[in-house]
């Protein structure tokens, strides 16, 4: 299998941020509405529940998974399990093929990308359609999602009448009702025609064996409805043991995602009726190597809300398409290694400022910046992040910290060299990067030990 | 059932096995004692029944969707307003749910503006203009609509047709998620939905944009007890 993971196209997006005003500004409202959302509720008690019942479903994690699996058989649904991406695509394009499919429209899915599935599809002759109006917009334009709830964040009104414009031959416009309505148009006809529908999964219930899915547009009971065959696609983590943790889970992420109380769809799926059939994938993708690290395991609590995204200042600097993953912003710096490609594992995890405000915005409390210290740990100590230079230049910092006399050595000899990188037109490296966007403050004239020795 | 060799034994096993070594446990079968489950609601205030619909009314408001209350009682009453509302926008072709209150909402319309939904064909139900569903339960807080589709041709009414008549009996209305009915029977199946206005998308530019996909209209009509 191919390198999933581009380490230097990657490297070379977050030394050179590239992300359109659009996305800030957008990502800032997004925070607004969830802000504002919260007020309404003891926000603060329900994210404790919410962490503990995840922790909790977690801990049970293999138990209740049996359970759930039972249960959904016992409701006429078929569960299959697939430890790799490539594995659930394989299951995917045999129910396609077992069921003479041709298209296949596709509700919202994280798991999808993973999968790789559009691409898979289309090998094998399949159509796949996405219905999701910004999952839409970024197949439309051979893009990737570059957020976990908004995919085509990255792109302006403007953009995507353009986009219209040119692959639909539609007239342009940049008002998003024309645009979001020339969608439904377009894909109104699929639904009915296609024969196979496929879903994601926001939480599995053990207790019930019934999949829950939300969504705004009607398109994922759309795509669960109308074709003769749902094939719903989950993540191992996506069980919770009763549906009354619904109660918890379902005011937190519409909150959190999109400032609603509820969304406008909260399917409950419960069972195929007759003339119907229904298939679970449940896909392990590396989600098991999460949990073996007792550091990572909290990283499957995530309910794929995208808050961590909306107020990271990297993400929001960089835009999701620079993280190279299909899990972007905090929680993808955390993932991506075991999930995707374990050569992010030396760029991602340190693509962040650590500044916390993740973890704070996270519904049910997810400490990323703690893993994210912990992945940088464990990048340095099997070495495969840090260079020569940066490890050089760590043992400098360390014998100028251990000795008065070697500290203001190096304060003079920095204070040399900065005045000489001021002036310089050559600025290579990371730190030539750097200084070409922003001004380097000139040094003081004299040091605080000079200052304060100097007074009378 | 389609015979095809989709289940894969080993991968099961595998994945098991793994989770268990992640969680350094043994085979066990039995679950631990479940997080206990404090008193902190979701909706933060427990509202009377009359109180309920007000707010059930003002919430559904909120996200573009429109409530109405019947004062008068009864069937007929119920059915008079969903007749009322057909003819003001001129609904041609009304698909309506093989439930008994949503029958009992729909036989004022004239039959030439109703739509059978008669078998497996879902291409008819591509040419309605308004679909006609009934509730299980309200939840005020949120102003949902709770809806079961049980029949595979009717699973497409609350999300296909432009428009979107729900209707409710007023004994119906719960006061926010903790009291609604989130379980689900061993025998039901197909789907149970909770509707919370009209369709809706915010994918180009945070700009919420009413009718992505499902309806763009949406009207609970909550008959009187």
């Amino acid at each position: 299998m191919s390198a999933r993971f581009d380490r230097a196209a990657v490297k070379q997006k977050f030394r050179e941020p590239g992300a359109p005003p659009v996305l800030a500004t957008s990502m800032q409202r997004s925070l607004d509405h969830k802000r504002a959302a919260q007020a309404g509720v003891p926000w603060e008690a329900l994210r404790d529940r919410a962490h503990a019942l995840k922790a909790d479903a977690i801990a049970n994690l293999d138990i209740l998974l049996e359970q759930f699996e039972r249960r959904f058989v016992e409701r006429g649904g078929r569960v299959v399990w697939a430890r790799t991406a490539d594995e659930a695509a394989d299951a995917f394009l045999r129910i396609c093929q077992a069921h003479g499919a041709k298209s296949v429209v596709k509700g919202k899915s994280m798991v999808s990308e993973e999968l790789r599935l559009n691409e898979r599809l289309a090998a094998a002759g399949i159509d796949p359609v996405e219905t999701d109006l910004g999952e839409f917009i970024v197949q439309l334009a051979g893009h990737k999602p570059s957020h976990v709830i908004a995919p085509a964040a990255h792109l302006s009104a403007r953009d995507v009448g353009t986009l219209f414009e040119r692959k639909l031959g539609l007239e342009f416009s940049d008002d998003p009702q024309t645009l979001s309505l020339a969608a439904r148009a377009r894909l109104r006809g699929r639904y009915v025609s296609a024969e196979v529908g496929m879903t994601g999964v926001n939480f599995a219930v053990a207790q019930t064996g019934t999949l829950i899915v939300v969504e705004n547009e009607g398109n994922g009971g759309l795509s669960a409805a109308a074709p003769r065959v749902h094939v719903a696609l989950m993540g191992i983590e996506k069980v919770i043991r009763r549906t009354a943790d619904l109660a918890t889970f379902l005011p937190l992420l519409a909150r959190s995602g999109t400032g609603q109380k509820i969304t406008t769809y909260t399917h409950h799926f419960l069972g195929p009726e007759a003339g119907k059939h229904q298939y679970c994938i449940i896909v392990d993708a590396g989600r098991t190597a999460l949990l073996a690290d007792p550091a990572t395991r909290e990283s499957l609590y995530c309910i794929r809300c995208g808050a961590c995204m909306n107020v990271c200042p990297v993400y929001r600097r960089v835009g999701g398409g620079a993280y190279g993953s299909v899990y972007p912003g905090p929680i993808g710096a955390v993932v991506t290694p075991k999930m995707v490609d374990p050569a992010a594992a030396s760029v991602l995890p340190f693509a962040s400022t650590l500044c916390g405000a993740c973890k704070d915005e996270c519904p049910v409390k997810i400490d990323l910046p703690l893993q994210l210290v912990h992945l940088r740990r464990l990048a340095v100590d099997t070495a495969v992040a840090g260079g020569l230079l940066e490890r050089r230049a760590m043992r400098m910092f360390v014998r100028a910290m251990s000795d008065v006399r070697a500290y203001s050595r190096a304060v003079k000899w920095l204070r040399l060299t900065s005045r000489v990188a001021q002036r310089s037109p050559w600025k290579p490296g990371p730190l030539g990067a750097w200084m070409r966007r922003r001004t380097l403050p000139a040094p003081a004239g004299q040091t605080f030990r000079e200052w304060w020795g100097s007074r009378s | 059932m389609v015979g095809i060799a989709i289940v894969s034994a080993d991968a099961r096993a595998d994945i098991l096995a793994r989770i268990r070594a992640g969680l350094g446990m043994e085979a066990r079968a039995e679950l631990s004692e479940p997080p206990p489950i404090d008193a902190t609601r979701t909706s933060p205030d427990v509202a009377t029944r009359p109180d309920s619909c007000a707010r059930f009314a003002r919430e559904l408001a909120a996200v573009g969707g429109e409530a109405i209350v019947l004062v008068e009682a009864g069937d007929a009453a119920l059915a008079r307003a969903v007749a009322e509302r057909v003819a003001r926008f001129d609904f041609r072709a009304v698909a309506v749910q093989r439930d008994s209150l949503a029958l009992a909402a729909a036989a004022g319309i004239p039959a030439a503006r109703l739509i059978q939904l008669s078998g497996a064909s879902i291409d008819q139900l591509e040419r309605a203009d308004c679909a006609i569903v009934a509730a299980e339960s309200l939840i005020a807080d949120t102003g949902s609509a709770v809806v079961h589709v049980t029949a595979y041709e009717e699973r497409l009414l609350p999300y296909l047709p432009p428009a979107c008549i729900i209707v409710a009996r007023a004994s119906g209305v719960q006061v926010g998620l903790d009291e609604a009915a989130l379980g689900a029977g061993e025998d039901e199946r197909g789907e149970r939905v909770f509707i919370t206005g009209p369709s809706r998308t915010a994918d180009i530019e945070k700009t919420v944009v009413l009718g992505a996909h499902g309806p763009g209209s949406l009207t609970v009509i909550i008959a009187a007890d």
